[in-house]
């Protein structure tokens, strides 16, 4: 196919840029916390180049040393760089961000798609079964079941992504009932189109916005909430960097030594903070029926 | 040719209630043949778009259809959606009220027109592609190679429309089914819309099921025409013979609330009452309460359809009394 006249299209649409331009000045909260998260994802990415010192580093001699040049946020009781085992707890906690989000929307979403879609009893089972997991406190299932499946990082992430879940079930059957009533969906089916294909080409897409809002807010509850895990002993094991971890280690020491669980933490406060700001930013973008907050 | 390419018989599409079943269809018998127009003409609430969902096997739940529609000598009525998926689409089709909400509005015309024509044709993405644009061509669709690429928000009413119809014809179904197509268009759209199916139609020989409550629409692109009321066909035959000489107290009501360039600002005619509701229906013929010329067999006893001269049928206790008696205004 050649196209070699010029669309009248292309004429009247604003250029990416514009549009981006327009978009940022708009929404300056999710620009901030974007530039905080790309930060964040750069130090993590590039750990092993930006960090000053090797993260596992035991140096007796300088145990708790406040910031300084050297070490930007001082040390722990064993010597080690705060500063260099922050970069690389990123990658640890982007990690777990990523995993527990992707693992509760790869459980909660097709549960949801089936469940509105069909409605009936197929909706009423899968609703009652995700309620069971709904009725207990938010961070009591995921101590029961790490604690049920042995403590370690992985086992954290499945078992915050199970208590999850039906989250994100309730939200995508929500979605998919207002998108099933769509005029589209019959006219697919009128066209023989089958109710497998219609749920994955028609449907999901249509109902993804609000998935993708949540998820990004709840990126960074995953984080506080994995930390939370490691900092009562459930989580991330020793050898492992870990944000909570690290707060957890500090506990005895950071009366005295303020950095040692300071510095961590920030790095938790950031991360969510900068999370949020973008999840609530999409939320505007994605979904402009939902009203601008002055 | 075979016989006809839609055959329905005592079609009943009943919705189960709490306290009593509501029977929206009551005994459709119904065929068009091959190369016909059909014309479904009613009032709001009628049933005729229920009698073009059941047609594809689509009646909504909890509805439940029984009695006998056969497309192309396939029995619809019963039969699964996974038994049905060769004949949406492949033997008929179906287009919409409201063409701007028909199209998923997350991928470009291209792609819901090459996923449709890649579904009943074994075919690879670029054939599928030239298949789409030729459909596209053949409706008329001003620059299809670049209305392919486009989304459906970026296309008016109109060009949409022509859109699902080049969608529905993809698949060469040998019926199509319209429902009031242009209801949602302004009144130029309308008419190329209109004067595109009957080239269609006049082309191709298609057969279509066209559902409409505009009789103007009707007399331009039918040849035949049925009128329903309260869940069944009271008249049907010829489009020369129920609009020029209607027999049906209904019909000639229905025909004379039609506007008529030249008639003059006198008010139109408007059928006194109101479409009576399917779960409680009078006994009797259902037009009763609204027709001047019911007696007291008009309450009672539901009429049976008679077959006058020319395939015209017409289901009225008083069609004989009345006669040629009764004139059209226009």
């Amino acid at each position: 196919m050649t196209e070699t006249t010029v669309k009248p299209d292309d004429i009247l649409r604003p250029s990416r840029l514009l549009r981006a331009r327009a978009l940022a000045s708009d929404n300056k909260l999710f620009v901030a916390g974007g530039a905080i998260f790309l930060l964040i994802v750069v130090g993590a990415v590039l750990a092993p180049w930006l960090a000053p010192h090797p993260p596992a580093q035991i140096v007796m001699s300088d145990r708790l040393m406040p910031p300084d040049l050297d070490h930007f946020m001082g040390t722990d009781k064993f010597g080690r760089d705060i500063f260099s085992r922050v970069l690389f707890g990123a990658r640890i906690s982007l990690t777990v961000g990523v995993c527990v989000v992707l693992l509760a929307i790869l459980i909660g979403a097709p549960i949801g798609l089936v469940s509105g879609y069909f409605g009936g009893w197929v909706d009423t089972a899968l609703m009652r079964l995700s309620d069971v997991f709904l009725a207990f406190p938010p961070l009591l299932l995921p101590i029961a079941i790490t604690a049920a499946l042995g403590p370690g990082l992985w086992n954290a992430m499945v078992a915050l992504a199970v208590s999850w879940f039906p989250w994100y079930a309730r939200i995508m059957r929500g979605a998919v009932m207002r998108v099933r009533k769509e005029l589209y969906i019959d006219a697919a089916r009128t066209m023989g189109v089958s109710h497998f294909r219609i749920m994955l080409r028609h449907v999901t897409p249509n109902s993804l916005t609000p998935i993708i809002v949540q998820g990004s807010m709840d990126f960074g509850y995953a984080i506080l909430a994995a930390a939370s895990l490691s900092f009562i002993g459930l989580g991330a094991r020793p050898p492992t960097i870990e944000w909570g971890l690290m707060a957890a280690a500090a506990r005895t020491q950071f009366l005295d030594h303020w950095w040692t669980a300071l510095c961590p933490g920030l790095a938790i406060f950031l991360t969510v903070l900068a999370v949020n700001l973008v999840g609530d930013g999409l939320r505007d973008i994605l979904d402009p029926k939902h009203g601008r907050r002055e | 040719m075979s016989g006809p390419i839609l055959e329905i018989s005592g079609l009943e599409v009943t919705f189960p209630g709490l306290v009593r079943n509501t029977t929206v269809l009551r005994g459709i018998d119904l065929s068009v043949e091959a190369g016909d127009v059909l014309g479904l003409v009613g009032e709001s609430g009628c049933g005729k778009s229920m009698t073009a969902l059941a047609c594809l096997g689509m009646v909504p739940s909890p509805g439940t259809a029984s009695g006998s529609i056969k497309v192309d000598d396939h029995e619809v009525v019963g039969r699964t959606d996974a038994q049905l998926g060769d004949l949406r689409g492949g033997k008929a089709a179906m287009i919409f009220q409201n063409p701007m909400r028909s199209l998923n509005p997350f991928f470009t015309v291209g792609q819901q027109m090459t996923e449709i024509v890649r579904l009943h044709r074994s075919c690879d993405k670029a054939e599928a592609r030239a298949a789409a644009m030729e459909e596209l061509k053949s409706v008329h669709m001003p620059d299809p190679a670049i209305a392919l690429g486009k989304y459906p928000h970026q296309l008016s009413g109109g060009q949409i429309q022509r859109v699902m119809i080049a969608l529905a014809l993809a698949c060469r179904p040998k019926l199509l089914i319209a429902d009031e197509p242009t209801t949602a268009l302004d009144v130029t759209v309308q008419a190329q819309i209109v004067a595109l199916l009957r080239e269609l139609a006049d082309r191709s020989g298609l057969t279509v099921l066209f559902i409409t409550h505009d009789l103007g629409v009707v007399s331009q692109l039918c040849n035949r025409v049925a009128v329903m009321y309260a869940g069944r066909i009271v008249e049907s035959g010829s489009v020369a013979d129920v609009i020029d000489t209607p027999r049906h107290p209904y019909t000639v009501k229905l025909m004379n609330t039609v506007p008529t360039v030249g008639r003059g600002s006198q008010e139109l005619d408007s059928i006194p009452g109101q479409v009576p509701d399917p779960a409680f229906l009078p006994a009797g013929c259902a037009f009763h309460e609204r027709c001047e010329f019911a007696t007291a067999a008009c309450s009672e006893t539901v009429p049976r359809t008679e077959i006058l001269a020319g395939a015209h049928e017409v289901a009225c206790h008083r069609t004989n009394d009345i006669g040629c008696t009764v004139k059209v205004v226009s």
